[in-house]
C-alpha cells in the first residue's frame, strides 16, 4: 500500500546538505513535507566555483542573487582559464555559454578549424572568455537575437558562508535543523529500510526518506559499492588557503597545471581562494603545502587546510530509502566545477522521480541509471584534460599520458582527432562548445577538414570570422567592469570579509 | 550601443565560393545503387550538402525493378529534411499530391471497439511544474476528467477533419503541435530526382548483376551492370531494397531478425477511390492477423493490410483488404514480402545501406522514410574520406542502431499492450517476451507514469503517453507532487484546456478546404 512521504531527514553539513534542504523545502512545500536536517561536520574545501546551472536553481528556489552574493562573498564566473596544461605559459579558456555562432547548421569550431593561417585563437570567439580577460561582466541578454545572449555565467563562492546562507534560507522555508550528532542508523529488520537515526544522547529521528550528504557517506556506504577511479585520477588530496588580493576580482577561475596536480585560484570578494589538488603518491603534504604558499599572489590569510578524498563514485546512490548526494555519492576533482552541479542535478532528478512510501525499486533504478551515466560522462570530460595534456615533465604527467582510457572517452578523442567531430552521448553535462574548447585549447587538432566545409574558401571564411571576432570584442567592450557590476547589483558585502 | 550586435549580421549569405576542389584522400566517386525514395533522397541530400562532391555522384537504377512505394505517411522530421534541402513545401505537396498529417488513429488495438489518435503534439500543459498526465490520472480516478485525448488540439482537430498550420505564438494552443505529410511516395522519388540531377547527379539506367570486391581488404571495388559496364567508386550507397545487393549479397553483413517481436511478414496494398473529403490523419485498424492502413491523399486513398503469413493465407488477406475498402479499387493489389529487422551493420567497409537495404520496420508509425533520412543525415555529418576511418563507421552504426531499436520498441508496444485474445496473432503478441529495453520502459510507466527519455529517440514523451493511455495502460501510481495542487484547481485547469482545445478545433478550417487553398495537386502533372 503506497502512502505519501511525510518526512525527509537530511544528514550532513555544508553547501550540499543545505542546498538540498532549501530545494526540497521549496519544491515540496505544497505537499507539506517536513524537511529536517541532522547537521554533521562537513569536511570539504572552502572555495567553490559553480556552473551556470546554479543561478537557475536559485531562481527556482526563490533565492535573490544580490542577497546570496553578499552573504557568500561571491563573484561572477565566466569560465575557467587553463594554464600550463600543454607546456609552460600555455593557456586557453573554457568559457560558459557558446563559442562563436553555428553557421549553416555546422558547429562553429569546424568553421574555426577551416580558418586561414594567422587567424585568432578560438578563445577570441567566446564572448565569456573575451569579457573575462577584460575584467568585464554583465548579465546575458534575454533577446536571443543579440550576441549578448550567447554567453552564460556561474559563481565563485566562499563555501562555509554559502552554507550558512543556505541554512538560514532553508530555515525560512520551513526546514528544521535538529540538535545533536548522528550516531547510528536504525533499520527495519524485514525490509532493510531506514526507520530512524539515533543521535548521541539517545534522540531518535524518524523519517520516510533519508538524504545522505555526509562526506563519508555514512548512510549509503554500507549498502552500496564504490567504483574507484584512481587508475585515471591520481589526485587524492587538496590543500587550500586564502590570501589577500589587491585590485578588482577576476570574473573567472584559473586552473594551473603543476608537477603533481593542479592549482586553483578562485576569486572571492576581497580575497583569493587558492588550492592545490595533488597526488599523494607523487608529492608529500608538506611539499604540496609549501608549493601552494610559494605561489600566492598576496599575503596569506589563516592556515592551510588539508583534505583527503577518494576519486570515484558509488555504484548506487539511491538504495532503499536512502539517497546520497555530493561527497556521499562520490568525488570528481573540481577541475570543471562539477561538484555542486552533480548534487543539484541529482536533487532535481529526485523531484521528478519522487517516491511514495515504501520506496519501491522503480524510481530508484531509473534514478541510479541516470545518475551513474551523468557521473561517468562528467568524469570523462575532466579526464580529457589529463588524457590530452602535452606535458611529460614529471612522473605524474607521464602516467597521465599513458593511462588506458574508458572506451567511450577513447572513441570521443579518436573522432575529434580524425575530423573534429564531437560525439555526445546521453546525460552529458558539457556541450559541443565545451569539448571543442578543451580539445583545441590543448592542441588536439583534427587530421582532416570535415567534408561539409571542404567547399569553404579559407580566406572568405577568415573574413567572416574576423567580423564575428570584432562583434564579440565590441560586445565585451560594451560591458561594465566586473567590479562595477558587483557594486551596481548590490552583490558586494558591506563589510570586508 | 552605436552599432547593433545582432547574430543575424554574422551569418553570411553564402559561404560557398569555390567549385570542386577535392583533396587526394577525399572520396572521388560515389555510386548509389537503386532509385526509389531512399536512393533519390540520398542523392539529393549529398548533392545539396556536400557540394564539392555533387559531380562525383552517380545513381544506378533500373526501370525494370519495381519500386516498393505503396502510399506513405511520414513524421514531422521530413519537414526539416526538406527545408535543409531548400525544398518549398507548397511545391512539394502539390507535386506529390500530399495531404497533411496530424497523427495516426489506432482502431481495435487494445480491445475491439477502441479507437485513439496518437498526435504530433502535446497533451494539456504543466500545472504547477507537474506534467499533465499525472493530473489527468488523479482526476480520472475521481471521475473528474474526460478522455485523455480530449486535451489534445491535434487529436480533436484531426477527428473533426480540420487542419491549419501551427502558430508561433507560445501562448496559443496552436503552438503545441506539429505536422507531417501523407503523400504518393512514387512521386517523391521523381521529385527528388529532378532536384538531384539539376545539381549534378548523374543517373544511369541499368541493373546491377554483380559486385566486385578488392582482394586485399574486401572493400567494394565496382558494380557490374547487365550491359557489361563496370561502375567503379570509392563509396557505395546501397539503396537496392530488401535484396541488399551490396551490403548483404556481396559483403554478407548479416541481418538481425526481429520476427519474434514483430511477426508480420507480408503486406498487400491497393489504392482506392476516396468517398469523402481528405482528413489529416492516417488510420491503422487492427485486424485478425495484422492491421490495415488507410492513408488519404489528395487524389485517392492508399490502403494496405500488413499481416503475418503464419496466421492468414495471402488469398484471405487480399480478400480482407478488398472487402474493407471505402470505394472501388483503382489497381490490382500488390503483394510485398519482408523480414522485420535490421542489417547488423548499416555501414560496412565502404558500403552504407540506406532504406530497405538497411532494415525494415512495418509502417505502423510511419517511420520508414524517417529511418532512411536519419541515416542520410548521419552520413553527411560523418562523411568519410578514402581511409574510411573505423571511428566514423562505428559512430554511424551506433547511432543508427539506437534509432532502429527505439522505433522497434515503440512499435512492439502497440502489439504487446493488447487485451485481445480473439485470434492467434493477438494471443501471441499479448504473451510474447519483449525486448528488455521495452520491458524496462513499460514497467517504469506502469508503476509510476514515468517515460524514459533519451538523447537520440524519435518518439518523445507525449507519443508514449498517447499509446500507453490509448491502449489502456494506466499507471498504478502517479507523481506525488501532483497532490500539491488542490483538486478543484486542477479540475478547473483541465476543463479550461478541454474547452480551449474544442473551440480552437471547431474554428479551424476543414482539411480539404485548406489543401485546396494552399497546395492543390496539379492533376495533370506526373
Amino acid at each position: 500500500m503506497s502512502e505519501p512521504i511525510r518526512t525527509i531527514v537530511i544528514v550532513g553539513g555544508g553547501c550540499t546538505a543545505w542546498l538540498a534542504a532549501a530545494t526540497l523545502a521549496q519544491v515540496l512545500s505544497p505537499l507539506r513535507i517536513q524537511v529536517n536536517v541532522v547537521e554533521h561536520e562537513d569536511d570539504t574545501v572552502s572555495d567553490l566555483a559553480t556552473l551556470p546551472s546554479l543561478p537557475l536553481l536559485h531562481r527556482a528556489v526563490g533565492i535573490a542573487e544580490p542577497e546570496f552574493m553578499r552573504a557568500a562573498g561571491a563573484t561572477f564566473k565566466l569560465g575557467t582559464e587553463f594554464v600550463d596544461w600543454t607546456g609552460p605559459a600555455s593557456s586557453y579558456f573554457h568559457a560558459h555559454g557558446q563559442t562563436g555562432v553555428a553557421l549553416e547548421g555546422i558547429s562553429f569550431h569546424l568553421h574555426w578549424l577551416r580558418r586561414g593561417a594567422g587567424a585568432a585563437p578560438l578563445d577570441e570567439f567566446a564572448l565569456a572568455a573575451v569579457a573575462a580577460k577584460l575584467g568585464r561582466f554583465t548579465f546575458p541578454a534575454a533577446d536571443q537575437r543579440s550576441v549578448l545572449s550567447t554567453f552564460d555565467y556561474g559563481y565563485h563562492v566562499d563555501a562555509p558562508r554559502y552554507a550558512d546562507f543556505l541554512r538560514a534560507y532553508a530555515g525560512r522555508l520551513g526546514a528544521t535543523r535538529l540538535q545533536g550528532e548522528f550516531a547510528e542508523v536504525l533499520r527495519n529488520g524485514e525490509t532493510g529500510a531506514v526507520e530512524a537515526l539515533l543521535l548521541k544522547g539517545g534522540a531518535r529521528i524518524e523519517g520516510d526518506l533519508f538524504i545522505d550528504c555526509t562526506a563519508q557517506g555514512l548512510l549509503i556506504a554500507p549498502h552500496s559499492g564504490f567504483e574507484d577511479w584512481s587508475q585515471w585520477f591520481a589526485c587524492d588530496r587538496t590543500v587550500d588557503v586564502r590570501c589577500e588580493h589587491q585590485g578588482p576580482p577576476f570574473p573567472f577561475e584559473s586552473a594551473t597545471a603543476k608537477p603533481a596536480g593542479w592549482q586553483w585560484r578562485i576569486p572571492l570578494q576581497g580575497q583569493m581562494g587558492n588550492g592545490y589538488v595533488y597526488a599523494s603518491r607523487y608529492i608529500s603534504d608538506d611539499e604540496a603545502t609549501n608549493a601552494l604558499l610559494a605561489s600566492l599572489g598576496g599575503k596569506v590569510i589563516g592556515e592551510p587546510r588539508l583534505h583527503r578524498f577518494r576519486p570515484g563514485r558509488r555504484t548506487e546512490t539511491w538504495k532503499g530509502n536512502v539517497i546520497a548526494l555530493g561527497a556521499a555519492a562520490g568525488t570528481l576533482e573540481p577541475l570543471e566545477s562539477t561538484g555542486l552541479h552533480l548534487a543539484q542535478s541529482a536533487l532535481l532528478r529526485l523531484t521528478t522521480l519522487f517516491p511514495h512510501k515504501p520506496c519501491g525499486p522503480a524510481e530508484a533504478t531509473e534514478f541510479n541509471r541516470l545518475t551513474t551515466s551523468e557521473w561517468d560522462r562528467a568524469r570523462d570530460f575532466v579526464l580529457l584534460h589529463y588524457a590530452v595534456a602535452g606535458r611529460k615533465d614529471t612522473s605524474f604527467w607521464t602516467a597521465n599520458a599513458t593511462m588506458v582510457l574508458p572506451p567511450l572517452l577513447r572513441r570521443k578523442i579518436d573522432m575529434f582527432r580524425n575530423r573534429g567531430h564531437v560525439i555526445l552521448y546521453d546525460d552529458e553535462t558539457f556541450e559541443t562548445s565545451s569539448w571543442a574548447s578543451v580539445y583545441i585549447g590543448q592542441g588536439v587538432l583534427p587530421r582532416r577538414i570535415d567534408p561539409l566545409l571542404e567547399n569553404v574558401d579559407p580566406e572568405q571564411n577568415a573574413r567572416n570570422l574576423q567580423r564575428m571576432r570584432s562583434m564579440i570584442r565590441q560586445a565585451a567592450d560594451s560591458m561594465p567592469s566586473h567590479a562595477a557590476m558587483l557594486q551596481k547589483t548590490g552583490a558586494m558585502a558591506r563589510r570586508p570579509i | 550601443m552605436a552599432k547593433s550586435l545582432l547574430i543575424a549580421e554574422l551569418l553570411p549569405n553564402n559561404l560557398v565560393v569555390m567549385g570542386s576542389r577535392l583533396d587526394e584522400s577525399a572520396i572521388q566517386k560515389i555510386v548509389i545503387v537503386g532509385g526509389g525514395t531512399a536512393g533519390w533522397m540520398a542523392a539529393a541530400a549529398l548533392a545539396c550538402k556536400l557540394t564539392p562532391y555533387r559531380h562525383a555522384i552517380r545513381l544506378v537504377e533500373s526501370e525494370e525493378i519495381g519500386i516498393v512505394g505503396v502510399g506513405e505517411a511520414t513524421v514531422p522530421h521530413i519537414r526539416f529534411f526538406n527545408s535543409t534541402l531548400g525544398i518549398d513545401e507548397v511545391d512539394f505537396m502539390a507535386k506529390t499530391r500530399a495531404t497533411f498529417k496530424l497523427g495516426i488513429e489506432f482502431v481495435n488495438w487494445a480491445r475491439i471497439g477502441d479507437a485513439y489518435i496518437h498526435p504530433f503534439g502535446a497533451f494539456g500543459r504543466f500545472i504547477g511544474d507537474v506534467g499533465f498526465l499525472h493530473h489527468w490520472i488523479r482526476l480520472h480516478r475521481m471521475g473528474q476528467a474526460s478522455s485523455f485525448f480530449d486535451y489534445s488540439y491535434p487529436v480533436v482537430a484531426a477527428k473533426l477533419g480540420r487542419f491549419t498550420r501551427p502558430s508561433d505564438d507560445p501562448r496559443s494552443v496552436l503552438n503545441t503541435f506539429s505536422y507531417a505529410f501523407q503523400f504518393d511516395a512514387t512521386l517523391y522519388a521523381p521529385y527528388l530526382r529532378k532536384y538531384a540531377e539539376k545539381r549534378g547527379v548523374v543517373r544511369t539506367e541499368g541493373k546491377v548483376v554483380d559486385v566486385r570486391l578488392r582482394d586485399e581488404d574486401g572493400f567494394v571495388e565496382a558494380v557490374i551492370l547487365a550491359s557489361g559496364e563496370r561502375v567503379e567508386a570509392d563509396l557505395f550507397i546501397d539503396c537496392s531494397g530488401f535484396r541488399g545487393l551490396i551490403i548483404e549479397q556481396a559483403l554478407k553483413t548479416g541481418y538481425e531478425d526481429w520476427t519474434h517481436w514483430l511477426p508480420c511478414d507480408r503486406a498487400v496494398a491497393v489504392p482506392c477511390q476516396a468517398t469523402e473529403p481528405s482528413v489529416a490523419y492516417t488510420r491503422a485498424t487492427a485486424r485478425d492477423a495484422g492491421w490495415q492502413w488507410r492513408i488519404p491523399l489528395q487524389h485517392r486513398v492508399g490502403n494496405g493490410y500488413v499481416y503475418c503469413s503464419r496466421f492468414v493465407s495471402d488469398d484471405t488477406a487480399r480478400e480482407t483488404l478488398l472487402h474493407n475498402l471505402e470505394g472501388p479499387a483503382l489497381a490490382e493489389p500488390r503483394l510485398l514480402r519482408f523480414v522485420t529487422g535490421k542489417r547488423k551493420k548499416a555501414w560496412n567497409k565502404n558500403c552504407v545501406a540506406i532504406g530497405l537495404a538497411g532494415g525494415f520496420l512495418e509502417p505502423l508509425e510511419s517511420t520508414s522514410i524517417h529511418l532512411a533520412q536519419a541515416a542520410i543525415t548521419k552520413l553527411v555529418e560523418l562523411f568519410p574520406d578514402r581511409r574510411f576511418d573505423p571511428a566514423d563507421v562505428d559512430e554511424f552504426n551506433r547511432v543508427i542502431d539506437l534509432e532502429y531499436e527505439r522505433v522497434r520498441d515503440f512499435i512492439v508496444l502497440h502489439y504487446h499492450a493488447t487485451e485481445r485474445n480473439d485470434t492467434p496473432l493477438w494471443d501471441y503478441c499479448r504473451t510474447m517476451a519483449i525486448p528488455d529495453t521495452l520491458a524496462y520502459k513499460m514497467e517504469l510507466f506502469r508503476e509510476r507514469g514515468h517515460v524514459v527519455k533519451y538523447k537520440e529517440g524519435l518518439f518523445l514523451e507525449p507519443s508514449w503517453h498517447a499509446v500507453y493511455i490509448g491502449q489502456r495502460i494506466i499507471p498504478r501510481r502517479y507523481d506525488p507532487l501532483t497532490d500539491g495542487i488542490a483538486v478543484p484547481e486542477a479540475a478547473r485547469a483541465l476543463q479550461e484546456t478541454r474547452e480551449i482545445v474544442r473551440h480552437a478545433a471547431e474554428a479551424t478550417p476543414t482539411h480539404s478546404a485548406f489543401i485546396d487553398r494552399y497546395c492543390p495537386a496539379a492533376m495533370s502533372a506526373a
